[in-house]
């Protein structure tokens, strides 16, 4: 059963789609929607006001719209009702054989009818009146999240687990700087590893602490292009002693659980230049990149025997 | 429940977008977005963009969006952050088509389309390495959703609608400068509304009216939709009102990629091909729910328009069906019109995928909807959801290869082999490449650590480091003479009949159907093992064939 607050609503919102029809017809005069606007705003005052006290004169929309419906479209949007209600009544009022002027623009007319159309609907309770900035903010934030997640730009605000101290000799010795690196895999060609070292006779010592939680034979493999070692513990694992051509060598080491010291030296000489170290610690599987959760830097100073101690 | 739906296709891109392969594209993507951020960043003094291969013919939008994403995205290399990129673009085209079914047909039919684009198999394989026909298939969905927005605003849509419907068309505008057609749909949608509404008056100032009114919101959107694809487009904006012309007809009879393929029974050069290219591609890489409710709601659609299109209450959702017609049948239409040369199957029309699913799944809902009793209509229900969970089913047996996928109308991957392309982009190299380390591994792990294997193949050996450690390499790069130690060979060109006497050692294959092959040449004499001699010794061409297939020129560019 339709109360009649619902049955003012009703009434309010047909002529009000009445009025949208014309206002947005580029063929009428925006005068002529000022009939149903006039209308809408008629029934609007029936359902919001109270057991039937309807003022004579509704063109003071600020006296009688219940504050909760002001509230909800602000105190601008009101005023501009206010101002553009009267010349609606005029114009509605004006036999239609006397010439008159309309003081309002198409443009105003038409914004008129759209916050006319706003508050019936907070009015019906169907819009919601929390701005829905909220709802954009939330979707904001999800989509900043997800992009987050995905692309987590951490990994270079924290320390990478391969100090590498890149020196502008072969023979790893001379000036020095140091880089922390995610993994040791690079194709330099023919271009300097970084700023201050040469893209020729040059070398690399990467240093880590690998974890193991469990007795492991690990399989090293180094690939590359010039030579490279690698230490476990201080103890030769692989030597790949190559130049000027890429070369592959492989060793297993029997590790304890517990933090192990792996060390990388890598030397260039001429011509293209590119390194790649990765292990096993499955027999059963190929040699891949250490996964990075199991390693950590060194944090001592770069000359030292262990620095995993 | 459509959003638990879409954030569990963004969990599940977030989970694979790594086993993607590279595609032939791609490189050239990364490097034309490179050179176009470097256009801004050098003060428009680094021209690099100008004149980058072919691609500056293509609006950059999207290339340079992945440009900025790279660098957000460091450490992540480039081609896993292009590839995390066009996964979540991919998801924003899910939501497109879900917005687009919402507004044609209710959330029903939204979450209905959205469900069913999600398990388009070959949608979902290429949402991750194509970096130009899935970018602009999301644009154009988006576009159409604004339009139909548009539509059901008429004749005075918002400032808002229709500055989103600008960004939307300039979006794909600046992926591809076909997607002009979005701007022919506006102006034809448009110029009926004001044609129907003077026809209702009998009134000649109602039409002036009225196409004053079209002129002003045609003419906004598209002086909007031209400054967004300018953005990522430096050789367009040096003339902005012809260049984008001279690439529409250049682009329209572009012919850089000439090949042979196979298509039915025969083996056919891409510009010999027949007006039923499209339509054989269509009626077996769509899922069969889509093509037979497609088919029900085209009839559907066109019995609705012809009875009470012209009815003033219904003008809008027959200009709303309309559009949705004509955005899925004008492109392939016009490509076989002008004699277009095709190839790849339907993907450089991946674009009507959205349109067809949204009118699909609309349909399947209309017709469950019509039904009277109430068992039935939960039958019809249950039914649709048997058939979606298959779809899935069949998705993930396809993994990470979904772009092969083939109807049971023509028996599946394994119907289609010898008979449609496959895998035309060489997403299968990479399983193939681990599957041939794998294989080594198990067989010859005492020399493994210690050895280089120089491989041959259709495929990059630079994008193939991705997947596998350096000592796999191109054999272009063995010191003294080039030959090979192993040959990765997918399907297109015949790159698996290479070296037809050399053992196969690995097979990647999908419900029944070999899509590459790995094979070892190491037994073979060396003169065997160059790209010459794998030349020489190519098999015989099949009868129907004129002459036997070579390597095109684009394949051959980037082979090893």
């Amino acid at each position: 059963m339709m109360t009649e607050t619902q049955r003012a609503l009703t009434v309010a919102e047909a002529a009000h789609r009445a009025a949208r029809a014309v206002t947005v017809d580029p063929s009428c005069e925006p005068r002529s929607a000022a009939h149903h606007l006039v209308g809408a705003w008629e029934a609007l005052a029936r359902a919001v006001c109270l057991d039937g006290h309807v003022p004579e004169d509704i063109s003071a929309v600020g006296a009688w719209l219940p504050a909760r419906l002001q509230a909800a479209i602000g105190p601008r949007a009101v005023a501009e009702l206010g101002r553009g209600l009267p010349a609606l009544q005029a114009e509605r009022a004006r036999p239609a054989w006397e010439p008159g002027g309309f003081p309002l623009a198409r443009g105003e007319v038409e914004a008129h009818t759209w916050r006319l159309g706003q508050l019936l609907a907070l009015a019906r309770g169907e819009a919601a009146p929390r701005p829905k900035w909220h709802k954009q903010a939330a979707i904001a934030a999800a989509a900043a999240a997800v992009l987050l997640i995905a692309v987590r730009p951490w990994w270079t605000l924290t320390l990478q687990p391969w100090r590498g101290t890149y020196y502008a000799r072969s023979d790893h010795s001379g000036k020095w700087q140091i880089r922390y690196d995610r993994q040791i895999d690079f194709d330099w060609g023919r271009d300097a590893p970084m700023d201050d070292v040469p893209a020729d006779r040059f070398s690399v010592r990467w240093d880590s602490c690998l974890h193991l939680d469990a007795p492991t034979k690990a399989i090293f493999q180094s690939i590359s292009d010039d030579g490279s070692r690698v230490y476990v513990d201080g103890d030769l694992v692989v030597l790949n002693r190559t130049r000027g051509k890429t070369q592959s060598r492989g060793g297993e080491a029997q590790l304890e659980a517990g933090v192990h010291h792996v060390r990388v030296d890598y030397s260039e000489f001429t011509g293209d230049a590119h390194v790649q170290v990765l292990a096993s610690f499955d027999a059963n599987d190929p040699p891949k990149p250490i996964p990075p959760s199991m390693l950590h830097a060194p944090r001592g100073p770069a000359d030292e025997d262990d620095p995993c101690e | 429940m459509a959003w638990v739906w879409l954030a569990a296709a963004l969990v599940t891109v977030l989970a694979t977008f790594r086993q993607y392969g590279v595609t032939w594209d791609e490189a050239w993507h990364l490097a034309y977005g490179y050179r176009i951020s470097q256009w801004y960043t050098s003060g428009f003094t680094d021209t690099g963009a100008l004149t980058y291969r072919i691609n500056y013919l293509y609006g950059g939008g999207y290339d340079l969006l992945g440009a900025i994403f790279r660098a957000i995205a460091v450490p992540m290399e480039g081609f896993p952050a292009i590839h995390l990129l066009g996964g979540l673009v991919g998801v924003l085209g899910l939501m497109g088509v879900w917005k687009l079914g919402r507004a044609l047909a209710g959330p029903r039919a939204g979450l209905l389309a959205l469900v069913m684009l999600t398990l388009h198999p070959v949608w979902w394989g290429h949402m991750f390495n194509n970096p130009k026909d899935s970018p602009f298939a999301v644009a154009y969905a988006w576009s159409l959703y604004y339009m139909v927005v548009a539509i059901g605003e008429l004749p005075r849509p918002s400032r808002g609608t229709l500055a989103k419907l600008a960004v939307a068309i300039g979006l794909a505008l600046s992926v591809r400068i076909a997607g002009l057609i979005l701007l022919c749909f506006l102006a034809l949608v448009l110029g009926l509304f004001a044609a129907h509404a003077a026809w209702l008056r009998r009134s000649w100032a109602a039409l002036a009216a009225h196409v004053r009114r079209a002129l002003a919101i045609g003419a906004g959107v598209t002086a909007g939709a031209w400054a967004v694809m300018l953005i990522g487009w430096p050789w367009a904006q040096l003339d902005p009102l012809t260049r984008p012309f001279i690439a529409l007809r250049r682009m329209s009879s572009f012919d850089a990629h000439q090949r042979k393929m196979p298509f039915a029974d025969e083996y056919l050069w891409n510009y010999e091909i027949g007006w039923d290219y499209l339509p054989h591609y269509f009626g077996f890489q769509t899922p069969e729910l889509v093509l037979v409710m497609l088919a029900v709601g085209t009839v559907w659609g066109v019995a609705a328009l012809l009875r009470r299109g012209g009815r003033p209450e219904h003008v809008r959702p027959a200009l709303a069906l309309l559009l949705l017609g004509m955005s899925i049948f004008v492109p392939p239409v016009y490509a076989v019109y002008k004699g277009s040369p095709l190839y790849d199957g339907y993907r450089h029309f991946l674009f009507v995928v959205p349109p067809m699913v949204a009118l699909a799944a609309v349909a399947n809902e209309a017709l469950i909807v019509r039904l009277r009793r109430r068992w039935a209509r939960a039958a019809a229900w249950a039914l649709t959801g048997a058939l979606l969970l298959d779809l899935l089913a069949q998705s993930i047996r396809l993994h990470p290869h979904q772009v092969v996928y083939f109807n049971r109308f023509i028996g599946g991957v394994a119907g289609a082999i010898g008979h449609y392309d496959t895998d035309y982009y060489g997403n299968t190299n990479p399983e193939a490449m681990l599957g041939m380390q794998r294989w080594l591994w198990d067989n010859e792990r005492e020399t493994y650590l210690d050895s280089v294997y120089y491989f041959t193949g259709c495929l990059s050996g630079k994008a193939m480091h991705l997947h596998v450690p350096s000592n796999f390499r191109s054999f272009k790069t063995r010191p003294g003479e080039q030959y090979s130690d192993f040959s990765v060979g997918y399907l297109r060109d015949r790159c698996d009949t290479r070296f037809p006497d050399a053992p196969q050692i690995f097979a990647v294959e999908r419900d029944g159907g070999v899509l590459n092959v790995v094979k070892d040449l190491r037994g073979r004499p060396i003169s065997h093992r160059t790209e010459k001699g794998a030349r020489k010794r190519l098999p015989p061409p099949k009868p129907a064939a004129e002459a036997a297939p070579t390597v095109s020129d684009k394949d051959q560019e980037v082979s090893g």
